[in-house]
């Protein structure tokens, strides 16, 4: 938020409370859609991890390797029928994916992406993140008794039962690391295990028993197997979400990927050192212009490929019905004219990144030969132009703190969904079980390991 | 009207209307509801009032911890739906005596307060790390006697429940 602040004092903007919230808005939805766009390729990965764990191939027909499989999902969701029991509760019925949706998404504002990326750095830190993902479970439990169906009442009470027990050894883990570290605050925390591999928190033998803590008791939050047992669908039908159909559907099926991601940034955040890379932080700061310059060119063309490909795509699913129209322009472009508009496109890609350097030498020295005043402007306009680019290379460190973050936090995904396709589910009973008389003691056991180690420490 | 004043009477909007959903509300699920917005709505207070700390912990405990469990017993019961008699009118008098004393005695109380305390601060002032020096420092034996406290009522809870269902 304060970057986004800055900018828009650099614009010229005044001042006030309705520019600060625009600037949270403006700050906040870059990230919201990102999340949410990462929840529907996590649902690609979930398929394809679970498909090598069972020798299979998964999705591979939409787009290279399948990897589009999620754009045609999410528009198959938004068309499909929006059903509801006729003796549900409509009014609460409707209510509860938004409840949902919005705790999932909420806890993101904390979560600090990078050094100078971080959406409000708050001091209640990860306090905020458990405070702000706690009225999801209220969302749930009422979709199970609006839905009016035993089965979906029976998954939303195991929903409240699950996430209300394993909220104390998360929060006995998160504890045992604000105690170690003395601060809430999530970039404290994660500015403290700046160096290398051995001075994250995992290095640390007690807070690596409170990270597994941590990712076993998260994993049951998330409702995932093997504690996936408000959904049990061989007992459930699908738990507190089998009345609901399109896009309601998909509102819990995106909070559900987007808590996984929540939970693994947090753990991230909190054990393997957040953005930090595991060794040479002294050597990325020295090249961090290149290497920011690198992966923000990365970035830059992933997403306009990914743009196109999920345009195109898109258009595809719907072809027969709402966009025919197009795709019958599109097919009626000759395969020169593709081969030509997609040169096109790497060419504008290309200049994009390659202009800042060369560009306003170039018109500079033009006008220079030319030796008029219009000349000149032209070499002062283009140079004005072309700062733009440039202040996006000097986000150098934040980009790679950025790709460093995603990475471990797609790794941690790849371990829950790992847990997911090896493990069975649990029995109700044996899971509360494990909650009450293990996972609680432990952590226990965890918290005054932590504080036991602190006066330790402290006492030379 | 600044922003701050404007979001403060959107927030006191909602907890009224919400807090009146909850007494007024004729199925028990949604005076619940009602009931979790209203302590939605006054941790929104807590945050204008700049105690971001406190407003943390009431949307954790009583709209994530309190809600979910009177919710959860709730849903278990049948009689949710139960179309339920108005009530009589000696208990409509006497409980509109209790709730208009109690509002006067609390609102005479918080004017008195009001008055009191010293001129708004200019700037957000981050709460945490004093409340915590506070909590385990100047106040940290009233801190622990409630934890005891807390703790004991806990394990007597489950000895009366053990008891019940062994008896």
């Amino acid at each position: 938020m304060n970057a986004a602040l800055q900018l828009l004092r650099e614009l010229g903007l005044p001042g006030g409370a309705p520019v600060v919230i625009l600037a949270a808005l403006a700050a906040t939805g870059p990230v919201v859609l990102a999340v949410l766009t990462l929840a529907g390729f996590q649902v690609y990965i979930e398929r394809k991890v679970c498909a090598f764990m069972q020798n299979r191939i998964g999705p591979l027909h939409c787009g290279p390797q399948g990897l589009l499989q999620f754009t045609a999902d999410g528009v198959k969701l938004l068309l499909k029928e929006d059903l509801m029991p006729a003796k549900a509760d409509a009014f609460l019925f409707r209510l509860a994916p938004y409840v949902v949706m919005t705790a999932a998404l909420l806890p993101l504002a904390a979560i600090p992406l990078a050094a100078a990326l971080t959406v409000t750095d708050l001091d209640t830190g990860v306090f905020f993140v458990m405070a702000a993902s706690a009225p999801g479970v209220i969302g749930l439990l009422v979709a199970g008794w609006a839905s009016n169906n035993k089965w979906s009442l029976i998954g939303g009470l195991r929903t409240a039962a699950q996430v209300a027990s394993y909220g104390v050894p998360a929060g006995l883990a998160v504890l045992s690391v604000a105690l170690v570290a003395g601060t809430l605050n999530l970039r404290n925390i994660v500015e403290m295990q700046r160096g290398h591999l051995l001075l994250w928190n995992i290095g640390n033998p007690i807070l690596l028993a409170a990270f597994l803590l941590y990712l076993t008791a998260s994993v049951a939050e998330c409702n995932r197997t093997p504690f996936d047992l408000p959904e049990a669908e061989s007992e459930l039908a699908a738990g507190f979400h089998t009345e609901y159909s399109g896009l309601r559907f998909g509102f819990f099926f995106a909070a559900e990927y987007t808590m996984m991601f929540v939970v693994s940034a947090v753990a991230v955040s909190l054990f393997l050192g957040g953005y930090h890379l595991p060794f040479g932080n002294s050597w990325l700061a020295r090249h961090a212009d290149l290497a920011g310059r690198a992966v923000l060119a990365g970035a830059h063309g992933a997403g306009a490929m990914a743009l196109l490909a999920g345009l195109a795509i898109g258009s595809w699913a719907v072809a027969p019905t709402r966009l025919g129209f197009l795709w019958r322009a599109i097919e009626r472009i000759p395969r020169k004219g593709v081969l030509f508009l997609g040169t096109g496109a790497a060419v504008a890609l290309g200049v994009f990144f390659i202009a800042p350097a060369a560009g306003p030498r170039l018109v500079m020295a033009a006008g220079n030969a030319v030796g008029t005043v219009a000349g000149e402007r032209a070499g002062t306009f283009a140079a004005t132009l072309i700062r733009l680019p440039l202040r996006f290379a000097s986000y150098g460190v934040p980009a790679v703190h950025l790709a460093v973050f995603l990475g471990k936090t797609l790794m941690l995904l790849f371990v829950i969904m790992w847990l997911r396709w090896t493990f069975p589910r649990m029995r109700i009973d044996r899971m509360m079980d494990l909650c009450w008389k293990r996972l609680v003691p432990a952590g226990f056991a965890i918290f005054a390991a932590a504080a036991f180690w602190l006066v330790i420490r402290s006492t030379p | 009207m600044t922003a701050l004043s404007l979001l403060f009477w959107l927030l006191f909007i909602a907890v009224a209307a919400s807090g009146f959903a909850t007494v007024l509300a004729r199925n028990l699920l949604y005076a619940a509801l009602g009931l979790a917005l209203t302590l939605l709505g006054t941790a929104g207070l807590f945050l204008l009032l700049h105690a971001d700390f406190l407003a943390a912990v009431q949307v954790l405990v009583y709209v994530g911890g309190i809600t979910v469990l009177i919710l959860f017993a709730l849903v278990l019961s049948a009689d949710v739906l139960k179309k339920r008699d108005a009530p009589d009118r000696v208990n409509l008098f006497l409980g509109a005596v209790t709730a208009a004393g109690t509002f006067f005695f609390l609102a005479r109380e918080a004017v008195r307060v009001a008055q009191r305390l010293p001129a708004a601060v200019g700037g957000f002032q981050p709460t945490t790390a004093h409340l915590g020096e506070l909590l385990l420092g100047k106040y940290v034996l009233p801190f622990e006697i409630a934890s005891v406290v807390l703790v004991v009522t806990m394990v007597g809870a489950v000895m009366i429940l053990r008891k019940e269902l062994e008896g």
